[in-house]
């Protein structure tokens, strides 16, 4: 039983040591000497540190590293499997977290004197390291303890302006459904240890072959995934949340949570063949087709995005439909996953991180009335933001189109070419909202500038330029991203 | 043997174009100034100098080498490269497009002096350099690349240039107009060239010049195709260098400014043409039937664009219609497989028309941009350099003996008369049209120089242009003495010929095959058509000196007035080509309207509609939303446990 730490663990736990190290050092620096200075400091030390030794598995294509038995890595006993590419999507919520810090540095940070800022540099750490648990899990408890670590520091943030009533909002409800999504994930990790006495994933296929028992805890597991996936008709919350949550904050939820959950979803999915691809196609052509309708007539930015994300979200399930329906696909379709999730991640976290700067220049509004004209009147913001949306929607040239592509020539190639042109199809659609976009940013008389003028935020606005680079080199040259 | 260093060629004008076009964005809207003008010209002039300098160079290194292994490779980087095709950033130069780039750069740098007078003052002149360089650019890319593709990059650059050069001047709306109709007809005749190109390609799964001219002399290019390939890349050319039927838009490009006429319109451009079937000389030779629909077209408008040019009244207009029937010889002689002796026109042609252009330039500046020859009139006491010169060019046009003109043209149709078959219509309607040469000359001369001043004297006292304009007048005034030294008649003295001869000698030998005339007779030609430019010449100046004829072109009762309404060939193409395309278009119009818009028109509308229905879902309550995901939950679980999934 549990004996020494292997070289493996030390590898998959290091990020997590890290990530907890700056935690405890932010909470024990500020009993004795508070100061806003040093917590950012130590977080982005922290952040830093997780992504330092998380870097040699991403850099390991295809390579087995030194000392460690193969790759995917296993690691406690198990308990934890990450593959390269599992770490580049890893990389990705360490950034995104980064990202949400230094988008909070001059706005979160100061919120009611900085009072909270002690909270939210904790957090932004304890909410990756969720995320790097739950993406690697392949084992019940990981899996519960990930998707749990990663909620609830998000719960506390969507409701960090506490002030306004579209934050506490968002974080109320996003903590009511989130647990009421946590207790289907339980009760159906309880039913499928009752009926198949496994809680690796190999539960899933013993489920599938045993009885009812054994079903119906694997409908209970996905009912809670699909929750913080976002699939309908689990998505109903996001467009509250993410448009009620503090900007940043949506960012990291955007790119981290989702990415996270996907990956997860992954690990847990069934093997090729007894449950086929129909239900999971029908499941992305639901949400697709939902998300799209609902964005179209939003009038809020950040709800747009929102809705942007489902549908992406549901995307995502072509996938999976496409593992069903093709038996030894697996290599391949988890590289289209990883890199849509990357490339779908970047695209967010530019998206919101310019839409959080021009919020502010339009006095804390997203609304498209508000916005109207700002891509002129502030051109670099505008124009990530441009970009991003371009991205979002699929114009090649981005990495959103990369993603999206990546994902239907798995689906054409397993053989269910109309599913990827009703897939497609359905994408099409999306332009509506995008360009949408485009016209309110860019085609409208830029509105009279409301509320007081907005700080001056450098960092951020440097910050942005990594996302927006990154759109476009991934989307001229994939190979970085698109790991196994 | 590699030579990298004639990337130069082509690079230096190109760069000179970016630097102008910096300087252009710089010094927008500051209104011009001496010192960006200065700048501008230096660039402009200093980058196609230096660049003739470096095809002097290659050259004589050229010159150094063996006559068959005369060949000059650069390759700079591959360019495309998928499944089949690979095409390289790569030129050669050899003997034929040695001599071509000589013409367009030294011809070309003249021009661009010239044009530092000319254009001074104008409020886009960096803007006029950046694209007369980009021009030259493109031009010398269309000579010197070794592939088809290459050549096709130049021959789509300089029509772009030609189009923003036409409408230099855009905001007059009918230079404008001139400018899209070049576009779109030699649109018309790029298609050709694509659908030639890529069967050709099909055929020989290469575009390499090389390529082409072996698998044509090796027979693997069937016939059939052959001659689809050949007659649609001479449809590229009849756009290109303004042949029946699509030399329509060549006069219409007098539009822009003079000296962009000269160098594009006249001396270069409109070349490209004939540098293409002289290129594939090889494949055209075994291309069955299509040398002799070129030697028709060009013969054809050889005489066709002379009557039209004895009767305008635009001395650019005149020039231009010149420029088409000039270019019709030139066809003429490649049609009668007389390759070298449609060279060597075209670079005397290049030395006279330019500076018959350049010349009308300065008359137009001295005349502060009248253009109307019957308003002008005994100019030949106030610019007697422009006079002296224009005189030099018109000879060499009318072909007077012992000027380059008349030893090009001579040669083209003697070798068309000994051609056998139907040689001798060819050569008595180039006859014809050489006769009709000398008498619109020769009007040209009267109206413009001799007779009265037809202008108001009390408003305007013409004076002759800076020495910027007059030296490239002196110096292409004599290359249109001398340029006839290139190819001497009766063999005396041929350098040109020899020096091409390791290119087309092949070409040439196997499509004249034993056609053989003897020297008697090329002497009695000779004195034949030299005769006749003099006599016609002096004719045509006698009789517009007398009376300037004005009431000739009335367009109702004059004795010229079909062919000074160009034989309603555009009023014909408006009838039958632009309305019913206008009118088709506008149908399509309305479909695009009404069906297609109108769809997609309804989808949005019907997806706003529904996406009102769905947005009820969204109502922002915890507890429906709660249902929702119970609801899914149960669909889910029943789902696994009944086994519908």
């Amino acid at each position: 039983m549990p004996g020494p730490l292997t070289p493996s663990d030390w590898l998959l736990a290091a990020p997590l040591l890290w990530l907890a190290g700056g935690v405890v050092a932010i909470l024990v620096l500020d009993a004795f000497r508070p100061a806003a200075r040093h917590e950012a400091g130590l977080a982005f030390l922290a952040l830093l540190g997780a992504a330092w030794s998380l870097w040699p598995l991403a850099e390991a294509a295809g390579e087995p590293l030194e000392g460690i038995p193969g790759l995917p890595v296993r690691a406690f006993s198990g308990m934890l499997e990450a593959s390269p590419g599992n770490a580049v999507v890893g990389l990705l919520c360490l950034g995104a977290a980064a990202l949400a810090g230094i988008l909070s540095l001059r706005s979160l940070c100061r919120l009611e004197s900085g009072r909270h800022r002690t909270a939210l540099w904790t957090l932004l750490l304890v909410a990756p390291a969720g995320m790097l648990v739950t993406l690697a899990s392949s084992h019940f408890a990981t899996l519960f303890l990930g998707i749990e670590t990663l909620s609830l520091p998000l719960y506390v943030l969507s409701a960090l302006r506490r002030t306004e009533e579209g934050s506490v909002e968002a974080g109320l409800k996003y903590f009511l459904l989130g647990a009421f999504a946590s207790g289907f994930l339980v009760f159906g990790m309880a039913l499928l240890y009752a009926g198949t006495g496994r809680m690796d994933p190999g539960a899933v296929t013993a489920a599938l072959e045993g009885g009812a028992l054994a079903r119906a805890g694997l409908g209970f597991l996905y009912a809670g995934l699909l929750f913080k996936l976002a699939i309908a008709p689990f998505h109903l919350w996001v467009a509250d949340v993410y448009q009620g949550a503090p900007t940043p904050i949506t960012a990291l939820m955007a790119a981290g949570t989702k990415a996270a959950a996907a990956l997860a979803l992954l690990h847990w999915a069934p093997p090729a063949g007894p449950l086929g691809s129909g239900a999971w196609a029908l499941l992305a052509c639901a949400t697709l087709a939902l998300a799209n309708l609902t964005a179209l007539n939003q009038e809020n930015l950040k709800r747009i995005l929102a809705l942007s994300g489902v549908a992406h979200a549901g995307l995502l399930l072509f996938a999976l439909a496409a593992l069903q329906a093709a038996p030894g696909s697996g290599a391949s379709v988890e590289a289209a996953v990883n890199f849509y999730l990357v490339a779908y991640g970047v695209s967010a976290l530019a998206a919101f991180g310019a839409l959080e700067l021009l919020e502010r220049r339009a006095g804390g509004h997203a609304e498209a009335s508000a916005l109207r004209g700002l891509g002129r009147r502030f051109p670099v913001a505008g124009g990530i933001l441009a970009l991003a949306v371009l991205s979002l929607a699929g114009i090649p040239g981005t990495a959103g189109f990369l993603g999206k592509y990546f994902v239907f020539a798995e689906l054409v190639r397993s053989g269910e070419v109309g599913v990827a042109l009703l897939g497609i199809l359905l994408t099409l659609w999306s332009f509506a909202y995008y360009l949408r976009i485009l016209v309110v940013l860019y085609m409208k008389d830029a509105a009279p500038a409301g509320g007081p003028p907005a700080v001056q935020d450098t960092p951020a606005a440097v910050a942005l330029w990594v996302p927006a680079v990154l759109v476009v080199l991934l989307g001229v040259w994939p190979a970085p991203a698109h790991l196994l | 043997m590699d030579a990298p260093w004639i990337w130069l060629i082509p690079l230096l004008p190109l760069a000179g174009a970016a630097a102008n076009g910096l300087l252009h964005a710089r010094f927008l809207g500051a209104g011009g100034g001496a010192a960006p003008e200065r700048r501008a010209s230096w660039l402009g002039v200093g980058s196609v100098a230096l660049s003739f300098g470096v095809c002097l160079a290659a050259f004589l290194r050229l010159l150094a080498l063996d006559p068959e292994q005369r060949v000059l490779r650069a390759s700079l980087a591959p360019w495309i490269s998928a499944g089949q095709i690979d095409v390289a950033w790569s030129l050669a130069i050899d003997p034929l497009n040695a001599a071509m780039m000589l013409v367009v750069t030294g011809v070309g740098a003249l021009i661009h002096l010239y044009s530092t007078g000319y254009m001074h003052g104008d409020r886009g002149f960096a803007k006029y350099f950046a694209y007369l360089n980009l021009f030259v650019a493109m031009m010398l890319m269309l000579i010197l690349s070794d592939s088809l593709v290459g050549l096709f990059l130049g021959w789509e650059g300089v029509g772009l240039c030609s189009y923003l050069l036409i409408g230099f001047w855009y905001d007059d709306g009918e230079k404008a107009d001139a400018a899209r109709k070049a576009f779109v007809v030699n649109r018309i005749g790029d298609l050709g060239f694509l659908i030639g190109m890529g069967l050709l390609f099909w055929q020989t799964g290469s575009f390499s010049f090389e390529a082409v001219n072996d698998a044509a002399r090796s027979g693997g290019i069937p016939s059939g195709l052959a001659t689809v390939a050949g007659l649609m890349l001479f449809l590229g050319c009849c756009g290109k260098s303004a042949q029946i039927p699509l030399y329509v838009w060549l006069p219409d490009a007098m539009a822009g400014p003079t000296p962009v006429s000269a160098l594009i319109h006249a001396a270069t451009m409109v070349t490209s043409g004939i540098y293409l079937v002289a290129r594939l000389a090889d494949f055209f030779t075994f291309a069955p039937g299509v040398l002799p629909v070129i030697g028709a077209v060009g013969a054809a408008t050889a005489l066709f664009a002379a009557t039209i040019g004895l009767a305008q009244r635009d001395i650019k207009k005149v020039l231009a219609y010149s420029t088409v029937s000039q270019l019709g010889y030139m066809f003429l002689a490649l049609g009668v497989g007389a390759f070298g002796a449609a060279l060597y026109h075209l670079i005397t042609h290049a030395f006279f028309k330019a500076l018959l252009f350049l010349g009308a330039g300065s008359v137009i500046h001295a005349m502060h941009h009248e253009q109307d020859m019957f308003r002008m009139g005994g100019l030949r006491d106030r610019i007697p350099v422009t006079f002296r010169t224009m005189t030099v060019g018109a000879f060499a046009l009318a072909g007077v003996p012992l000027f380059s003109g008349f030893f090009s043209k001579d040669e083209i149709l003697f070798l068309s008369a000994a051609s056998g078959g139907g040689g001798w219509l060819l050569w008595a309607v180039g006859l014809t049209g050489a006769v009709l040469t000398a008498a619109y000359t020769g009007r040209l001369l009267a109206l413009t120089f001799f007779g009265g001043p037809r202008y108001d004297t009390r408003k305007l006292t013409p004076h002759e242009s800076p020495a910027s304009m007059l030296t490239p007048l002196r110096v292409l005034a004599f290359l249109s003495v001398a340029g006839g030294l290139l190819g001497l008649p009766f063999h005396l003295f041929t350098p040109l010929h020899d020096w091409l001869h390791p290119v087309l000698g092949g070409a040439e030998a196997a499509a004249r095959g034993e056609a053989q005339a003897s020297a008697a007779l090329e002497a009695v030609l000779m004195l034949l058509g030299g005769g006749a430019a003099v006599a016609s010449l002096y004719l045509g100046w006698k009789r517009f000196v007398q009376d300037p004829g004005e009431g000739l072109l009335d367009p109702r009762r004059g004795a010229l007035r079909h062919p000074a309404a160009a034989w309603h060939v555009d009023a014909f193409y408006t009838a039958f080509v632009v309305v019913p395309l206008k009118l088709f278009a506008a149908v399509c119009a309305a479909f695009d309207l009404l069906v297609v818009d109108g769809a997609v028109n309804f989808l949005a509308w019907r997806s706003r509609e529904s996406a009102e229905g769905v947005r009820s879902l969204q109502s922002g309550g915890a507890p429906e939303y709660a249902l929702w995901m119970a609801a899914g939950a149960v669909v889910l679980v029943a789902g696994l446990v009944f086994g519908a999934l």
